[in-house]
């Protein structure tokens, strides 16, 4: 064979890709939605369970609202910071933002807090870090609160970024707490040679800045409540639809379960709607709350219709997803291939093995659920009894066809059984969606 | 760019980029390690990707990084097993695939991107940060190492 023929040859065995290859985005996605849930979950408190469990969505894009930078030349980096969320960028485009500029510097490396949106139930911070050591033009950083009451939360929307880039921090306050006129944050901050180079440094060893923030109290909105008290009968359950609470970050529907039910609600999709036709829909980001003791999700955050100017504002619910205790548990057969337990809508597609690494692939025929919750927790238990926590995850979505193929998987497990926990048991879109006017 | 446009764009680019992590790092599983991770890292930063027609030259420059990060990493763990380019009659007595590895790292990246990736030498340009003239010329040189005779028109065009 010569050269040529040896060149041929190679370019048609590097043809041939590895089957994992067409998961890649699935497990970049999931790793991403990883960090943010790890960092909500392990920064604030470590208590944040023994009074709130949060869970928290992957960032959705938005449309992008059309914000004329040239009309507010100084914000024009903010806005494009939180074009994710119609929420903040109406809030910057009605340039509701407070400018804070404080700096520290530690060891050559400055943190700046730019700027911040501060409504009653939440400040949105907007930090930056320089470095004076060009050989590390990144900076990993995490914020935390002093206060590591239960009812305060911390989740940091991308850790990683270049110098001079706005990074932002969300602080949420809950059961009644509300958003103080001064705050001590802590950031944790790092630099790096390379964006995405997550060595894993352990907080305790990253570099510490501690920011008194004062909020300008005139700038600081209450927010709005309004009481509605309707009772919905969803797929044989009742939940009350307690209020509806807006803040011009976002806004808060708030449910109560009735001690009757037999399912306890996981997952709610809903948006509201203004009389101009304009909806609000989730936003990713925190996603709400649930009750640790209940598993009930009473508390659901959608984008913020503060500034809204239709008139008359409705509440369309599309779909719920439930958890029927009782049968929770899977048990899959990894040599058979074969699952018992599973709900109907979802089915084994394929076990892979490989070594003590194993794929378990679900399909899960369930109209979009998977955005709200995931059909498997990640915590299984091996036939001695012995309780596991995955690392990775991930799943994939045809919306055309309604179709989630979830994965999980197993490391360094060398059973030939295991037990998985499901999230959610009975999950669909309702016929018509309900319709509750709040205003 | 938005989030879907991404996975649709890495669904379209994958294959290439493995076929780069491949040859580059010489080894199934530690190229799909580094699609995976140039692929994160393109996850991360994919919103403030302003101009999506340099998307695929922005994701294999990430892998090109990320690859490079793994070579600095393993140079630490083992000695370098790269052949100088004066060693002309040892590549010539390797099997190609073989030749191509052992390639030092700034001719393989050209070589790898141009004959086995299928970016234009422009585009080898772009991702790599380098003049096309220092292209041409580590391409050259690459093919005479290799004794493999391409042409342009058989790299991307």
């Amino acid at each position: 064979m010569d050269r040529k023929q040896e060149y041929d040859a190679l370019l048609r065995e590097l043809d041939q890709a590895p089957p994992e290859l067409e998961y890649t985005v699935t497990r970049a996605r999931a790793r991403a939605r990883r960090g943010r849930a790890r960092r909500w979950l392990g920064i604030p408190a470590g208590t944040l369970a023994g009074a709130f469990a949060a869970f928290v969505l992957l960032v959705n894009t938005v449309p992008t609202f059309a914000l004329a930078c040239s009309r507010l030349p100084v914000l024009g980096d903010l806005a494009a910071a939180v074009d994710w969320s119609g929420s903040l960028s109406r809030a910057v485009e009605h340039e509701y933002v407070q400018s804070i500029g404080q700096s520290q510097t530690i060891d050559g490396l400055t943190v700046t807090v730019e700027y911040a949106i501060v409504d009653r139930r939440r400040v949105e911070l907007f930090v930056t870090t320089q470095c004076g050591d060009e050989a590390y033009p990144y900076a990993d950083l995490h914020a935390s609160v002093e206060d590591k009451s239960a009812h305060t939360a911390v989740l940091t929307h991308g850790s990683y970024e270049a110098h001079g880039q706005l990074r932002q921090i969300t602080i949420d306050f809950n059961a009644g707490r509300q958003v103080p006129e001064e705050l001590t944050v802590g950031f944790y901050a790092q630099p790096r040679q390379s964006y995405g180079d997550d060595g894993g440094s352990a907080l305790e060893d990253m570099t510490r800045f501690t920011f008194a923030l004062r909020f300008d109290p005139d700038r600081i909105i209450n927010g709005r409540t309004y009481e509605v008290g309707q009772w919905l009968e969803l797929d044989g359950q009742r939940v009350l639809v307690d209020r509806l609470e807006v803040y011009p970050t976002h806004a808060r529907l708030m449910l109560r379960d009735d001690p009757d039910n037999d399912l306890r609600l996981v997952a709610l999709d809903f948006y509201l709607e203004d009389g101009d036709g304009v909806r609000y829909e989730s936003e990713g980001g925190i996603a709400g709350y649930s009750d640790p003791d209940t598993g009930f999700a009473f508390d659901h955050r959608v984008a913020s219709p503060w500034y809204s100017e239709g008139e008359g504002l409705t509440l369309y619910v599309t779909a719920a997803a439930w958890l029927d205790e009782d049968h929770s548990q899977v048990t899959v057969d990894l040599t058979r291939g074969a699952a018992q337990g599973l709900p109907d809508g979802a089915a084994l597609e394929e076990v892979r093995r490989n070594g003590d690494h194993t794929e378990l692939v679900f399909l899960c025929a369930d109209r979009g659920m998977a955005r709200l919750a995931q059909l498997f927790s990640w915590t299984y238990t091996d036939p001695e009894g012995g309780v596991h926590h995955s690392t990775s995850g991930g799943s994939a979505s045809d919306d055309e066809a309604g179709i989630t193929r979830e994965m999980v998987y197993l490391e360094d497990y060398p059973y030939d059984t295991v037990t998985l926990t499901l999230n959610r048991t009975r999950w669909g879109a309702l016929e018509d969606p309900i319709a509750v006017e709040i205003n | 760019m938005k989030e879907q446009e991404y996975a649709q764009r890495v669904q379209g680019l994958k294959h290439r980029l493995y076929r780069t992590a491949r040859l580059y790092l010489a080894g199934e599983a530690a190229a799909l390690d580094a699609v995976d991770e140039a692929v994160y890292r393109g996850f991360l930063h994919h919103r403030k990707l302003r101009r999506p027609e340099y998307f695929d030259t922005w994701l294999t420059r990430i892998l090109i990084n990320v690859c490079n990060d793994e070579l600095r990493r393993r140079k630490r763990e083992q000695a370098v097993d790269e052949l100088p380019e004066t060693a002309a009659q040892d590549y010539d007595a390797l099997p190609l695939r073989d030749a191509v590895e052992r390639l030092p790292r700034e001719l393989r990246a050209v070589i790898v991107l141009r004959y086995f990736s299928g970016y234009t030498l422009a585009e080898t340009a772009e991702i790599l940060k380098i003049p096309a003239g220092t292209v041409s010329s580590r391409q050259r040189r690459a093919l005479e190492l290799l004794r493999l005779e391409l042409t342009d028109e058989e790299g991307g065009t």
